[in-house]
C-alpha cells in the first residue's frame, strides 16, 4: 500500500508524544497524543496495550480523517484555553468555531458522522447529529426526503395507512 | 441535485470548500446517505428532536417507519404553552405516543405544559410509564412565567413511587408538590431542580438526606424555606433564584453549607439572606436584588441593604472567583 511520506514523523518536532494514524487509503497523519486521544476508540486501543507505531483506521478515508483531525486539534486547543481563561470566553469561541466547521453539505455530514461514530469522538458525534436534527426540525416529510435523497418506498396504500396512523402528529 | 430553499446556504458553502466524498473524489451526491446510518445513530438523532418531530419522520420511508418508537428521549413540550389554548389536545397527544412507544428504556422524559388539576390522573400514568422504563432524567415543567405564585392554584402532587425511585439521576420539577408518606430515597440522584414548589425546612432536609449522591441543587422561586442547612458531602453546587415569602419578613433566610464549592444567588429576594459556614466555597455569583417591603425601621433603606450585603461579602472573603451583579455593586 502506498503511503505519503510527507507527513512521516520527525522525532525532534515536539517534546510531546506523537501518534501516527493511517487512513483507509494508506495516508499517514502524525498527531499529538492529546489529539489522538479525543477518540475513545484509539484511547481504548492504547489502554489495551496496542503497541504498533501506526494506528490503522480502516473505515476512514484521508479526506475525512484530515477533517476529523482538524476538529480534534481545535478542541484540544480550546479545552486548554478554557482551563486557562475561564469558561465563558472559551465557550463562545467553541460555539462559533463548531458552527462554522459543521456548515457542510449532507454528504460531508454523513462521512463525518460515520467517522465520529467509528472513532467514538463524542463531541463530534454530538455536533454532527445535532446538525442533522436541526435540518429535520420544522420541515415536512417531503422536504426532508428531498434534502437527504430519501426514497419514498411505500406503496400508495401503505403510505395512506401510515399517514393515518401518524395523523395526530401532523395536527 | 437541487435542494429545497432551506438548504441553499449549505450547498453554496460546501461547494466552495473541499468536498469529502467517498474515497477518491467520486461524486456520491444523490445517494440516500442518512438512511444507511446505523440504528443507534439514527435514534440518537431522533432523540435530539422534540418527540412530535421525531414521530413525523415515521412516514419518510420503510427504513424510518416506527424507528421513532424506540427513541430513548421523549420530549413533550406544548407549543401553545403561553396561550394555553389546547391542553386537552396536548394531553391526548402524549397518551397516543406512549401507547405506540416500544423502547425498553427511557433515558430522558420531559413534559412541558400548563398543568391543570383535572389532568392529575393522566400525568400519574405518564410518570408510571416512564418509571417502568427506568427513566434517568425526569423533567416536569408545569409552570412558566414570572408572576406565578406556587401557593396559588393546585400544583401537581408527585406520586409516592417517584420519591423512592433509585434509578433517576436528574430531576427537575416545576409547579409540583412533594408530600412524602415515608422517607425520600433518590440514591442515584445527581442533579435536582425545584421551581415554584412549596417547600419547608424539614422537606428539604429529607430530600438532601435521601439523596446521598446529589451534586447540584437549584431552587427557583421556592417559598417556605427558612434555614437551609446542607451538610451533604457530595453537594457542591447550589443555586438560589428568586425567593418570595409573605410570612415573617424580618427573619432572614439562613444558608449553611460547609461543603459546597459553588454558590449562585440570583433574582429578587424579599428578605435578608445570611450565609454561614461556607469554608469550601471557591466560586460565588451574586446577581440578586433584595426588595423588602418594609425594611427594618432603624435603618434607612440604603443603609439597610448596604449592611446586608456587607455581611454577605464578609462571609465570602475566601472565595477565589466572585461575580457580582449590578444591584450589589450599586449598593
Amino acid at each position: 500500500m502506498a503511503s505519503s511520506s510527507s507527513s512521516l514523523p520527525s522525532p525532534s518536532s515536539s517534546s510531546s508524544k506523537k501518534f501516527i494514524l493511517r487512513s483507509s487509503d494508506g495516508k499517514h497523519f502524525e498527531v499529538d497524543e492529546a489529539v489522538a486521544l479525543q477518540s475513545e476508540m484509539i484511547k481504548q486501543m492504547v489502554e489495551d496495550g496496542f503497541g504498533g507505531d501506526v494506528i490503522p483506521l480502516l473505515n476512514v478515508s484521508s479526506i475525512v480523517l484530515s477533517k476529523v483531525i482538524d476538529y480534534c486539534k481545535k478542541h484540544v486547543e480550546l479545552d486548554f484555553k478554557k482551563k486557562m481563561d475561564g469558561d465563558n470566553e472559551a465557550h463562545e469561541e467553541i460555539k462559533n468555531w463548531d458552527s462554522e466547521y459543521i456548515n457542510v453539505g449532507v454528504d460531508e455530514l454523513y462521512h463525518l458522522i460515520m467517522a465520529a461514530n467509528y472513532l467514538h469522538i463524542k463531541g463530534l458525534l454530538d455536533l454532527t447529529c445535532q446538525k442533522v436534527a436541526d435540518i429535520i426540525k420544522g420541515k415536512q416529510p417531503e422536504q426532508i426526503r428531498k434534502i437527504f435523497n430519501i426514497e419514498n418506498d411505500f406503496t400508495p396504500e401503505e403510505e395512506q395507512e401510515i399517514r393515518k396512523e401518524h395523523s395526530w402528529a401532523f395536527e | 441535485m437541487e435542494d429545497s430553499g432551506n438548504t441553499s446556504d449549505e450547498s453554496t458553502s460546501s461547494s466552495k470548500r473541499q468536498k469529502i466524498s467517498g474515497d477518491s473524489g467520486n461524486t456520491d451526491e444523490g445517494l440516500d446517505r442518512i438512511s444507511v446510518l446505523p440504528d443507534s445513530v439514527l435514534l440518537y438523532i431522533l432523540s435530539l428532536l422534540p418527540t412530535k418531530e421525531a414521530i413525523k419522520t415515521g412516514i419518510l420511508s420503510k427504513r424510518w417507519a416506527y424507528l421513532w418508537t424506540s427513541v430513548p428521549n421523549l420530549d413533550f413540550s406544548d407549543p401553545n404553552f403561553e396561550e394555553s389554548e389546547d391542553e386537552d389536545g396536548f394531553v391526548n397527544f402524549v397518551d397516543r405516543t406512549l401507547i405506540l412507544y416500544g423502547g425498553s428504556r427511557i433515558k430522558r422524559f420531559r413534559v412541558v405544559f400548563e398543568y391543570r388539576e383535572w389532568f392529575a390522573s393522566r400525568v400519574d400514568l405518564w410518570i408510571r410509564f416512564a418509571a417502568r422504563k427506568n427513566v434517568e432524567e425526569l423533567i416536569l415543567e408545569f409552570a412558566e412565567g414570572d408572576n406565578l405564585d406556587p401557593l396559588d392554584g393546585d400544583p401537581y402532587l408527585l406520586p409516592q413511587h417517584v420519591l423512592t425511585n433509585g434509578s433517576v439521576t436528574n430531576l427537575s420539577f416545576s409547579f409540583c408538590r412533594i408530600n412524602p408518606h415515608g422517607s425520600i430515597s433518590w440514591r442515584s440522584l445527581k442533579s435536582l431542580s425545584l421551581s415554584y414548589m412549596p417547600l419547608n425546612d424539614n422537606l428539604v432536609h429529607d430530600i438532601i438526606t435521601g439523596s446521598p449522591s446529589l451534586e447540584v441543587l437549584d431552587l427557583y422561586e421556592c417559598c417556605g424555606l427558612r434555614k437551609l442547612n446542607i451538610t451533604s458531602e457530595n453537594l457542591k453546587k447550589l443555586t438560589l433564584r428568586d425567593y418570595y415569602s409573605s410570612s415573617d419578613l424580618n427573619s432572614a433566610l439562613e444558608i449553611s453549607a460547609p461543603n459546597i464549592q459553588s454558590l449562585s444567588i440570583l433574582g429578587i429576594l424579599n428578605r435578608r439572606c445570611h450565609l454561614m459556614n461556607m469554608p469550601s466555597l471557591i466560586d460565588a455569583t451574586l446577581q440578586f436584588q433584595i426588595m423588602i417591603d418594609n425594611i427594618l425601621d432603624e435603618y434607612n433603606v440604603y443603609e439597610g441593604y448596604h449592611n446586608i450585603l456587607r455581611v454577605i461579602l464578609e462571609t465570602l472573603q475566601h472565595v477565589k472567583v466572585l461575580r457580582i451583579g449590578i444591584w450589589c455593586i450599586q449598593v
